[in-house]
Parts: C-alpha cells; sequence; structure tokens
C-alpha cells in the first residue's frame, strides 16, 4: 500500500483512537488490499466475539480451534462481501454461525453415512464442578440432537440472550422464521431434555404457552 | 407461541458456569500465530477468483475423465506386513509362533498376536476395515479426522477413532474380549442393540459367548481390580433408565409448592424449611423423581448434610435404576465429606460410584477425591491404593499432584 512519508497507515491511527467505524473501514479496505496487518487486526478486534460464539454453539467442542479458523478463513475470502463499516460486526456474527451450522450438518452427515462412529461428542468445558459439567454435557447432548438451525436459534436465543431480531439477522432468515425455527426447537428440547435424569429439572419450570 | 417469563434460566446460569466464555487468552493467542501462518499463504480475492476458474476448469475435465470410465474413489491408505510392502488387501494374515505387524502409512499399526489369523479386508484414506478370523489383535490407530477404523469379529464390529485397544475372539465359542488402553471404541452386534457399547480408556468388555437360544450378556468391566459393574453386591444395572415423561407434571404457576418456587427463586435454606413445615419425611416418599431431585439440591445447597444424605438415599432407594441413583452416589460421597464431616463414609460412596459408573464423566472426580477421604480418615493404604490408581488412569489430571503426594 503506498504511503505518503510520514502519514500514519489506518492502523497506526488506530492507536490513537479514531472512531470504531473509521478503523474498520481501515480493516476492511486493508484485507481487501492483502495487508496482512489489517487481518491481524481484525484477529485481535473480533477474535473474543467469534471464540466465544463458537465456544457455546459448540459446547467448548475439542475442533473449537478448527471451527473459529475456518470462520477466519471465510471473513477473509467473502469480506467483498461487506457493504459498510457499521455492518462488519453483525456481518462477522452472521458468516460465524454459518460456519457453525457448516460443522454441524456436517457432522451429521458423516454419522448418517457412517463415516464417523455415533460417538458423543467431547468437550473441554471450564468448570471444574461435576455436577455442572454432567448437566452441561447432557445439555449438548440433547441439542446434539437438534437439527443444526434449531440448536443455532435454541442457543442464540437462550444461553446468548439475543433477541428473535439479532437471531434473525445472524441466521440470515426472516424474523418469522426464527420465530417457528425457535418454536421447534424449544418444543423439542423440552421433549428430550424431560426425559433426562440430569436435565429434567431444570426444564420443569418452562411454560409452554 | 409467546414464551414464559423463566424459561431455561436456571439451565441458562448453571450452563453459563461450566462451559465459560471461550478457550482463554492462551490459547486465542494460539489461534494468532496459526493466523500469522495462514495470512502467509493467503492467495488475494482475485487470485482466489482465478483459483476458482481453474477449479471449475478442473472440475470438468475430470467429469470427463470419469465419464471414460476412469474412477478416483478414495485414496488407498498404503501398508506393510512384517516389512512387506502389500499391494492387495484380503489376503489371510496368520501368525504362528511371532506376532505379525501391519504398519500403515499414517503410522497407525495393527499387531496380530501369536495363534491368530485375519484380513485386511479395505485399506482406504477414509475407511480401514480388519477382520479378525481367530485370537487377537491390538491396534494402535492414529487419529484422522473422517477416517474410520474397524475390526470385524464374528458379527461383532469394534469401531474406533484414535485408539488403541486389544480385541480377542474364538470363534468356536463366540466369545469376544475388547479393552481399550487409550481413546474411545464403539462395539456394536448381538446383544449390544440399539447404539452398542461404548468403551473409554482403561475399559473391557467381555462376552462370554453364545448358546442356541440367546447371546450372552456382556460385562463391563474396569481394568483395576477387575470388578465388575454387574458382580454381585451391585446395587444397580449399569443401565440408565429414562423417566416416564408422563409422569412429569408441568404445573401452572400458582400450583407449585412452596419448598419448590423457593428452590427455583435460588432461596434454598428457606426451601429447606418450607420443605420441613409440609413434611420433610413424607416429601421423600411421595415426590416424584425429578422434585426429589430438586429437594436433594436444596438441602445441599443450604449445608444440611443429614437431610441432604436423606434425599440422596430416597434416590437410589425408590429409583434404583435411574441416573439420578448413580450420581446420588457421587454427592453422598461429597456431602459426607464435606458436610457431615465423615470421611470413611465418603470414602464407601466414592468406591460405590466407581463400581457403578466406572467410565462415566465423573469417574476422574471420584477417585481423586477418594484419595483425599483416604488420607483425611487416616486410612492411608486405601489412599495410596486409590493414588496409583489415579495416577495410572489420568496422569494429567486435577488430582495428579495430590495423588503423587500420597504415594510419597
Amino acid at each position: 500500500m503506498a504511503m505518503d512519508e510520514g502519514q500514519d497507515t489506518a492502523f497506526e491511527a488506530e492507536g490513537r483512537g479514531r472512531g470504531e467505524s473509521e478503523t474498520d473501514q481501515a480493516i476492511i479496505d486493508g484485507i481487501r488490499q492483502g495487508d496482512p496487518r489489517a487481518a491481524l487486526l481484525l484477529h485481535d478486534r473480533f477474535a473474543p466475539l467469534i471464540n466465544g460464539m463458537v465456544w457455546r454453539l459448540l459446547g467448548a467442542d475439542r475442533e473449537h480451534d478448527d471451527v473459529v479458523q475456518q470462520v477466519f478463513v471465510n471473513i477473509f475470502e467473502s469480506i467483498e462481501d461487506v457493504r459498510a463499516p457499521e455492518a462488519l460486526r453483525s456481518w462477522i456474527i452472521t458468516v460465524t454461525v454459518n460456519a457453525v451450522r457448516r460443522e454441524l450438518r456436517a457432522r451429521k452427515y458423516r454419522k448418517i453415512f457412517h463415516l464417523v462412529p455415533d460417538l458423543p461428542e467431547e468437550h473441554d468445558f471450564r468448570s471444574q464442578d461435576p455436577e455442572k459439567r454432567q448437566l452441561a454435557a447432557r445439555c449438548y447432548e440433547v441439542l446434539g440432537r437438534l437439527r443444526a438451525e434449531e440448536r443455532i436459534v435454541f442457543t442464540l436465543r437462550y444461553l446468548e440472550g439475543c433477541t428473535l431480531e439479532e437471531i434473525a439477522g445472524a441466521s440470515g432468515c426472516s424474523l418469522a422464521t426464527a420465530k417457528r425455527r425457535l418454536a421447534r426447537a424449544r418444543k423439542k428440547f423440552i421433549v428430550h431434555a424431560s426425559r433426562d435424569v440430569t436435565l429434567s429439572s431444570m426444564v420443569e419450570e418452562v411454560h409452554d404457552e | 407461541m409467546s414464551e414464559g417469563k423463566s424459561d431455561f434460566k436456571r439451565l441458562r446460569r448453571s450452563l453459563v458456569e461450566a462451559v465459560g466464555d471461550g478457550p482463554g487468552e492462551d490459547r486465542i493467542q494460539a489461534q494468532r500465530r496459526e493466523m500469522v501462518s495462514l495470512i502467509a499463504h493467503r492467495k488475494r480475492p482475485r487470485q482466489i477468483r482465478l483459483a476458482w476458474s481453474a477449479a471449475a476448469a478442473a472440475a470438468v475435465l475430470l467429469a470427463v475423465l470419469l465419464w471414460i470410465g476412469l474412477s478416483t474413489g478414495e485414496k488407498n491408505l498404503g501398508y506393510s506386513v512384517g516389512g512387506n510392502r502389500v499391494l492387495v488387501a484380503g489376503k489371510s494374515l496368520e501368525s504362528v509362533d511371532r506376532p505379525i505387524a501391519v504398519d500403515f502409512d499414517d503410522g497407525s499399526r495393527i499387531e496380530i498376536l501369536e495363534g491368530s489369523a485375519g484380513r485386511l479386508m479395505k485399506s482406504t484414506s477414509v475407511q480401514v476395515v480388519f477382520r479378525l478370523d481367530s485370537g487377537k489383535v491390538s491396534a494402535d490407530v492414529h487419529h484422522r479426522k473422517n477416517a474410520t477404523w474397524s475390526v470385524e469379529a464374528g458379527p461383532y464390529r469394534v469401531t474406533v477413532v484414535g485408539t488403541e485397544f486389544a480385541v480377542s475372539w474364538i470363534p468356536t465359542k463366540k466369545s469376544l474380549d475388547v479393552s481399550v488402553s487409550r481413546g474411545r471404541v464403539l462395539v456394536t452386534g448381538p446383544g449390544l442393540e440399539p447404539k452398542g457399547r461404548r468403551l473409554v480408556k482403561g475399559e473391557s468388555l467381555h462376552i462370554p459367548g453364545m448358546t442356541d437360544e440367546q447371546p450372552a450378556s456382556p460385562e463391563k468391566t474396569v481394568a483395576e481390580g477387575g470388578q465388575s459393574a454387574l458382580s454381585p453386591g451391585s446395587e444397580s444395572s449399569p443401565c440408565v433408565e429414562e423417566t416416564n415423561p408422563s409422569e412429569k407434571t408441568v404445573t401452572a404457576t400458582g400450583g407449585i409448592p412452596a419448598w419448590k418456587a423457593l428452590f427455583n427463586d435460588g432461596k434454598y435454606a428457606a426451601a429447606v424449611e418450607a420443605a420441613e413445615k409440609e413434611g420433610f419425611e413424607r416429601l421423600l416418599l411421595t415426590l416424584d423423581q425429578g422434585d426429589l431431585w430438586s429437594l436433594s439440591d436444596a438441602c445441599r445447597y443450604a449445608r444440611e448434610g443429614r437431610k441432604a444424605e436423606d434425599a440422596l438415599m430416597a434416590v437410589r432407594s425408590r429409583f434404583p435404576t435411574s441416573g439420578h441413583a448413580k450420581i446420588a452416589a457421587f454427592l453422598l460421597g461429597r456431602v459426607s465429606m464435606e458436610l457431615n464431616k465423615d470421611p470413611a463414609a465418603a470414602m464407601k460412596w466414592f468406591k460405590t460410584y466407581l463400581v457403578e459408573e466406572p467410565g462415566a464423566p465423573l469417574a476422574e472426580e471420584a477417585q481423586g477425591r477418594l484419595i483425599k477421604a483416604g488420607l483425611a480418615a487416616g486410612n492411608v493404604e486405601e489412599a495410596r491404593k486409590a493414588a496409583k490408581t489415579y495416577i495410572d488412569k489420568y496422569p494429567d489430571g486435577v488430582f495428579a499432584p495430590l495423588a503423587e503426594s500420597a504415594l510419597q
């Protein structure tokens, strides 16, 4: 990238506290131009967000790092799709959700076609409390029985606390579709969890209206 | 459909605590280092488009090649037998007086032990199938994503993902033995329906043989001491009984018992007090499994050790084959140790749990707490025995430092 002598790069200006929107624009421009500093700045800026989402969507999955790396690859390869710097964050959330959805679907297909044995997902939960770990493992086992879209909307709604509008935006669907998916996911989760000795007491207070 | 006010609040709280916010700063920094490497080889978007154009052209060429009858198929996974390269799968391999090693190009190995015979039926990048005709093989399989390894023995199949294990098959008796030293396997076949039996490190499976009428019951054992979960004295089978959803009643807001409402609000001491007013002993006898479990939680969280013990014992006696009953054994160990200050009782409960659920997620924790209980009870011999087992099974576990100090 050609620079006038004495002029800061957009990334050096970041350190001087320019607005977030200007920084995001600089990141987008830099990545489009193949500037590795822009890519690293994007990583530093959004890695906690992406990691947090993937961590909870997949349940501290053993292949977490592979999925996160795929998210970044997808970001770099599709950066042209970002229309405005204000949209960068929400676009990254959408890319993350899409990557997780693809991963969940791929796992289902591999199991269906017996390409891998039907073994339970492996988790790397933070808590050392055995009861909490047991609960979390059972919860994600039940979530594993939902379709990928249903699992995602359920997790975004009840574990991430997202609004329905945010869920629709992240999933790339209409609000009505997000509502329908959530209703289906919730119903299925309650049915499966009610049959699970560890989860049953957790869903008893949930009302079906 | 509108949603209730307290939807999954408790579940969310527990999950957030269990799962955490993310993998931690160290791993994020490791990802960053990977990113640096990735960026160094990344193509510009324009180059990616060119690459896709080239890929599209290649795809057309490939389709043409397929049309004229050339197969691409899965890639073969090469291997050698006894150091000699093999080009054709399916040949019978028989060892007489010394093991025969089958070494694969990905670093995996199958060893056919003395007096055993079998055939490598398939060896590709996504699937390896070895048929054990008789005798014993041991295998050390290196994990590769999307690759399945199977050992077939009679009507049984042992499927693995990155594992070290052994399979023994006696065709005349139709007897099968599988033991796992690393990783995990899935064994399917008669008597193991519907989903087969999963074994993890330290576990083994013995199927003694079939009569003409029915297959023998499989026995799952722990490696250490050879105690069987089905041996006399074990209080329940290893099966997890699913609760009948029709027994669960989702009550309306106004109909929740006072103790339950207080429990849901996190007011555990008040919940126990309310339960006492309703008749604690009566509740132990009449509550369904879910509510009884909640009551035991309330007692534990309110640090009412004796009541928690009573509630957990009620779970075990009234719902003996349930998953809750087994977890109750572990929790009784913790209640004994932490609330009732009775390490001898704690030792008994942790041992019970380990017998009933040797491969469960809490097994490592139970084994570690057994060491602590043994030391607290002054039973050095038991503590050292537990410590040795812990180090053998979980050398890098959370309780490893305690185990090592107990062994000194």
